[in-house]
C-alpha cells in the first residue's frame, strides 16, 4: 500500500514540478524587470482591488499579461511542433526549422516591408503567415510528402534548398532596404516586445485547432516509433498521420512565427527534455513538451529583459544561446 | 642694375612657386584609415554617405556621384538646391565600384562605419577619405565637415558658414526657455527606436539646451522601445519619424494606457520627415531640424 502510494506520488512528482516552474515564470513575468519598479504587491492589488486609473495595474493588464499568456501558448506551440516532427521522421534532430517555415515568413515579411510587388498590398502579419505556410508546404511537397513511403534524406534535402533560397531572397531584401534592415533584424531574432491583446486572440483560436490536431496523431506516433512497416501492419495509414502531422506543425509554427519571429531551438530542445523526464508514449510527451516549452520560453523572455535594461535583448537570442550548447551536448554524448 | 636684380630674381621665385602651388596643392589628412595625401585640389568628388554629401554643399562643392540608394529625394532638399545634378553610384550599403569608376572621381569620401571592407578597391579608383558619418554625434560631425574642407582646400569658406551656423544656432537656442523633455524615434510596424542623446538628432537637441526624457548615462546612440518603456520615458514632446506606413503607434494609441502619456495630453506628439531627422546627419541638416524645433515649440 505504502510503495503503491510512494509510486503514485513520484509518477505525480515530475508532472507537478514542471507546472509549478511554469507558473512561477508566468507569475514572474507579469511583474519582474519593469520600468515601473512593479511588484508582486501591485499583482496582489490588482486582483483584489482593481483600478483602471492606475498605471501600474494598467501595465500588467494591457501589457504584461497578453506578454506573458503569448510567451506561454508560442512556447507551447514550438515545443510541440519539435516533438511532432522527431516523431515522425524518428530522428532527434528534425525540428520546425526542417520545414523552411521560419524562412517562409521572414522572407515575405522582408518582401512585404519593402513594398515589393502585390506582397506590398498585404498586411504584414497575413504576409508574413503566408510566407510561412508556403515555406513548409514546399518543403513538405518537395520532400515527398505526399508519397506512400516517406524519404527523410530526401524531405532534409528539400528543407536545405528551400531555406537557402527563401534566405538568399531575405538577404536581398535587406540590403535593397538599408534603413529598414536594423527593425527587421530585431524581427528574424524573435522577439516578443510588441505582442498585446490582439495577438493572443490571434494566436489562441489557431493554437487550439492544430493541438487538438496534434492530440489526435499521438496514438500514430506511439506506432510510427516501432517503425513505418510495424506501424502499418497495426493499421497505421502512414500517408494519412504524415499529412495530419505537417499540417499540425505548419500551423503551430507559422502562427508563433507570424507575432513573434523565429524563436529558434525550443523545438529542438524541448522534446528531448521531455523524453529524458516521461519516457516514450506521446500522449503523454505532448502535454509535457507543451509545458517544458512555455516554461522555456517564458523564463527566457523574462532574462531577455534583464540583460541590458532598459533595452530588450530578441527572446529569440537568448534561446539560441541555450540551444547551441545544448545540441553539442547532444552529440557528444553520441544519442545524434 | 646691380640693385634690381635680386629683386626680379625673388619676384620670378616668388611668381613660380605659387604657379607650382596652383598645381600642387599637396595636403596630408588623418583620417580613420590612416592618413591621405592630396596632390591636387579635388574637382570631382564621389560622396558614400548622405553626410558627407551636407558637407560638400557646405564648401559649395557638387559631388559628381552619390551613393543615394537610387533615390535622389533622399538627400534633403536644402541639401540638394546647393549642388548640382549627380550621378548615382548604387545604395549606401553597397556601393558600385564600376560606377564610381567610371565617374573618374579624384576624391572618393567613404563612410568608415559602412566601407572599411571595400577601402583597397576604393583607393585603387581615386585617393579615399575615410570618415565617420553613421552612428556620430553633432559635434563629431562638424569635426568631419572640417577634415572634409581641409581636403577640399574650403577651409576658409567653411569657417565662415560655421560661424554663422553656430550663431544661428544660438539665436535658436535662446528662443526656448521651457523644462521640457524632447524625444525623437524612429517608428516602423516593427516597433519603435529612441535616438538617445549618443545619436545625431539627439545631439542636435542637447545642442540646443533641451532636455533629455532618457537616462543620464544612456551609451546606446538607438534604444528599441517597448511601448511600457515609452510610458516610463514618458517625454513631453515627442518627434517620431515613420518608416513605414503601418506603425506600432496605431496599436499603441488604441491602448488605454496611451491616455497617461504626456504627449497624448499635450498632443506634443509630432510626426517629422525620416529623411531628415534619421537618415541625415550634418550641419544644414541640423539647421533645418532645430529651426522645426523652435517653430513647433513656439506657443
Amino acid at each position: 500500500m505504502n510503495i503503491l502510494f510512494f509510486t503514485r506520488q513520484s509518477k505525480l512528482l515530475k508532472p507537478a514540478l514542471l507546472l509549478t516552474t511554469l507558473l512561477l515564470g508566468f507569475v514572474l513575468s507579469l511583474y519582474g524587470q519593469s520600468e515601473f519598479s512593479l511588484q508582486a504587491s501591485d499583482l496582489w492589488r490588482l486582483l483584489i482591488a482593481p483600478d483602471s486609473g492606475d498605471i501600474k495595474q494598467q501595465v500588467i493588464v494591457s501589457l504584461r499579461l497578453p506578454r506573458s499568456l503569448v510567451a506561454c501558448l508560442i512556447g507551447f506551440n514550438l515545443g510541440v511542433a519539435g516533438l511532432l516532427m522527431q516523431g515522425l521522421t524518428r530522428n532527434p534532430l528534425a525540428s520546425p526549422t526542417l520545414f523552411a517555415i521560419n524562412s517562409g515568413a521572414a522572407c515575405l515579411m522582408a518582401l512585404n516591408s519593402i513594398g515589393f510587388a502585390f506582397f506590398s498590398g498585404l498586411p504584414g502579419e497575413v504576409a508574413t503567415f503566408l510566407g510561412a505556410l508556403c515555406g513548409g508546404l514546399l518543403v513538405f511537397l518537395l520532400g515527398g510528402g505526399l508519397g506512400s513511403q516517406s524519404n527523410p534524406l530526401r524531405l532534409i534535402l528539400a528543407g536545405i534548398a528551400i531555406n537557402g533560397l527563401l534566405t538568399s531572397l531575405t538577404r536581398a531584401a535587406l540590403i535593397i532596404a538599408d534603413d529598414k534592415a536594423y527593425s527587421m533584424l530585431h524581427w528574424l531574432s524573435g522577439s516578443l516586445s510588441e505582442v498585446d491583446w490582439q495577438s493572443w486572440s490571434q494566436l489562441w483560436p489557431l493554437s487550439l485547432a492544430a493541438l487538438l490536431l496534434a492530440l489526435s496523431t499521438t496514438r500514430g506516433l506511439n506506432l510510427n516509433a516501432l517503425g513505418e512497416q510495424t506501424a502499418t501492419s497495426l493499421g497505421i495509414n502512414i500517408s494519412w498521420l504524415r499529412i495530419r502531422v505537417c499540417f499540425a506543425v505548419l500551423l503551430l509554427t507559422a502562427i508563433s512565427v507570424t507575432l513573434a519571429g523565429p524563436i529558434v531551438f525550443v523545438g529542438l530542445i524541448v522534446p528531448h527534455f521531455a523524453r529524458a523526464l516521461f519516457k516514450n508514449n506521446h500522449f503523454i510527451l505532448l502535454p509535457a513538451s507543451g509545458v517544458l516549452g512555455a516554461a522555456l520560453v517564458c523564463w527566457t523572455d523574462l532574462f531577455s529583459r534583464a540583460i541590458v535594461p532598459p533595452a530588450e535583448t530578441p527572446v529569440g537570442i537568448i534561446t539560441a544561446l541555450i540551444g547551441t550548447p545544448f545540441f553539442i551536448y547532444l552529440v557528444l554524448k553520441g544519442k545524434l | 642694375m646691380s640693385l634690381r636684380s635680386p629683386f626680379m630674381f625673388a619676384a620670378l621665385l616668388l611668381s613660380a612657386l605659387s604657379l607650382m602651388s596652383l598645381q600642387t596643392h599637396a595636403i596630408t589628412i588623418d583620417h580613420d584609415a590612416g592618413t591621405l595625401t592630396l596632390d591636387k585640389t579635388p574637382t570631382r568628388v564621389v560622396a558614400l554617405a548622405f553626410s558627407f554629401v551636407d558637407a560638400l554643399a557646405v564648401a559649395g562643392v557638387s559631388p559628381v556621384g552619390i551613393a543615394d540608394d537610387g533615390d535622389k529625394t533622399r538627400i534633403i532638399n536644402s541639401v540638394r538646391t546647393l549642388i548640382g545634378d549627380w550621378q548615382s553610384v548604387g545604395s549606401r550599403y553597397q556601393p558600385s565600384l564600376e560606377a564610381i569608376a567610371a565617374l573618374k572621381p579624384d576624391l572618393i569620401i567613404a563612410d568608415s562605419g559602412r566601407h572599411q571592407s571595400i577601402y583597397r578597391e576604393l583607393s585603387q579608383i581615386a585617393p579615399t577619405l575615410m570618415l565617420a558619418s553613421r552612428g556620430i554625434t553633432y559635434h563629431e560631425n562638424l569635426a568631419v565637415l572640417q577634415r572634409i574642407a581641409l581636403a577640399l582646400d574650403k577651409t576658409a569658406q567653411v569657417k565662415a558658414r560655421l560661424k554663422k551656423h553656430q550663431q544661428l544656432m544660438r539665436a535658436l537656442k535662446s528662443q526656448f526657455n521651457n523644462n521640457d523633455t524632447y524625444q525623437f524615434a524612429i517608428i516602423t510596424d516593427k516597433g519603435m527606436w529612441l535616438h538617445s542623446p549618443n545619436s545625431y538628432a539627439g545631439s542636435v537637441i542637447k545642442e540646443l539646451g533641451l532636455s533629455s526624457p532618457l537616462a543620464k548615462n544612456t551609451a546606446e546612440a538607438y534604444l528599441q522601445s517597448s511601448f511600457e518603456q515609452l510610458l516610463k520615458t514618458n517625454p513631453d514632446w515627442l518627434l517620431v519619424g515613420q518608416y513605414t506606413e503601418k506603425t506600432v503607434l496605431d496599436k499603441w494609441q488604441t491602448s488605454p494606457l496611451w491616455k497617461m502619456l504626456s504627449v497624448a495630453k499635450s498632443k506634443q506628439l509630432i510626426h517629422v520627415p525620416a529623411n531628415l531627422w534619421s537618415l541625415t546627419s550634418g550641419m544644414l541638416a541640423a539647421e533645418q531640424m532645430a529651426q522645426a524645433l523652435a517653430d513647433y515649440a513656439r506657443p
